[in-house]
């Protein structure tokens, strides 16, 4: 039988921030939240819920659980990483809130994206756009730290594009404006600690 | 970055030991993820499950300090019920005395019940 969207999506997101953590801890959590995922859906069904519902609750815990995954994940790097790679890579609190920030507005912006093309035929194309604008935030925060100049460059198209879908609302256009601001303070740092 | 005394148990923390003492009473001690978030939830009248990421990461952090141990599943039992394996975590005695040491133990048992199929150790 076929993964529901939603677990391929989670599982995505799973398989993305345990890459380069040691195998056995990487599989791990991977197992675990294969595990979870079923438990849920059957659990569910048990219960006669119904598939939107259980997708979206997944989603809820998926989208509420990325500054988890990513403090997570940078605990259990940074106890495997030596003193110079630790200095190379501190950010500091500006880069973890960039990577948060970014992180969490790709995953609302593609989730959101992918419900307006599924549930509203009028939308598809505001949708399609906010999916675009959702992974390139993912894919900009996955970068920053590994190759910055393509990172920042991916975070501040997102949050430009972000900001414009979402132009009548004041919050998101400040979050877009906030996401650049810390994304070119956190390289820059980073850039200046790099050994010569 | 969250910063507490040593010994000081988070409100999830806190939780997840009520859920494990509550298996443990009722003589079922092992639990997977997901029935720990399920059985949050309905003991304390949530409307939604823990994130993935929260629940996941207080596990580890709660093996890791000696308040909880896991094992995975014999594969042969997942492969027959046709669902991925299960981590199965219990309360160690540590776990246990932490718990009583905050407090915050709410004595009954309600809102735990055994999964489905699962027989009392």
């Amino acid at each position: 039988m076929r993964q529901p969207l939603i677990d391929r999506i989670t599982l995505a997101w799973v398989r993305s921030y345990t890459r380069g953590i040691p195998d056995q801890l990487r599989d791990a959590r991977r197992s675990e939240l294969e595990s979870d995922l079923w438990e849920h859906h059957a659990t569910a069904r048990r219960a006669g819920a119904g598939a939107n519902a259980t997708s979206i609750s997944i989603a809820a815990r998926a989208l509420a659980g990325v500054p988890a995954d990513l403090t997570w994940r940078r605990a259990t790097k940074g106890a495997l990483m030596s003193a110079q790679t630790t200095t190379v890579d501190g950010r500091g609190w500006i880069g973890m809130t960039t990577d948060i920030l970014a992180a969490t507005m790709g995953g609302f912006a593609a989730l959101g994206g992918l419900g307006a093309m599924i549930g509203d035929a009028d939308s598809a194309g505001w949708g399609a756009l906010l999916l675009v604008t959702g992974l390139v935030l993912l894919a900009g925060a996955y970068l920053r730290t590994r190759r910055p100049p393509a990172g920042l460059t991916l975070i501040v198209v997102g949050a430009i594009s972000w900001s414009l879908l979402f132009y009548w609302l004041v919050l998101t256009v400040v979050a877009g404006a906030v996401l650049v601001v810390l994304a070119v303070i956190a390289t820059s740092r980073s850039r200046r600690r790099e050994p010569a | 970055m969250v910063r507490r005394k040593p010994g000081e148990l988070l409100a999830l923390e806190v939780s997840l030991l009520e859920v494990a003492v509550g298996a443990h009473r009722l003589g079922n001690p092992e639990f997977h993820g997901f029935e720990a978030a399920k059985a949050i939830r309905d003991r304390e009248g949530a409307r939604t499950l823990t994130a993935h990421g929260t629940l996941y990461k207080a596990l580890g952090r709660m093996e890791a300090a000696g308040l909880l141990e896991s094992r995975w599943e014999d594969p042969q039992i997942a492969a027959v019920e046709g669902r991925p394996r299960r981590r199965l975590y219990r309360v160690t005695g540590a776990g246990e005395l932490a718990l009583t040491t905050t407090g915050a133990t709410r004595t009954d048992d309600r809102a735990w019940r055994p999964r489905p199929g699962a027989a009392p150790a």
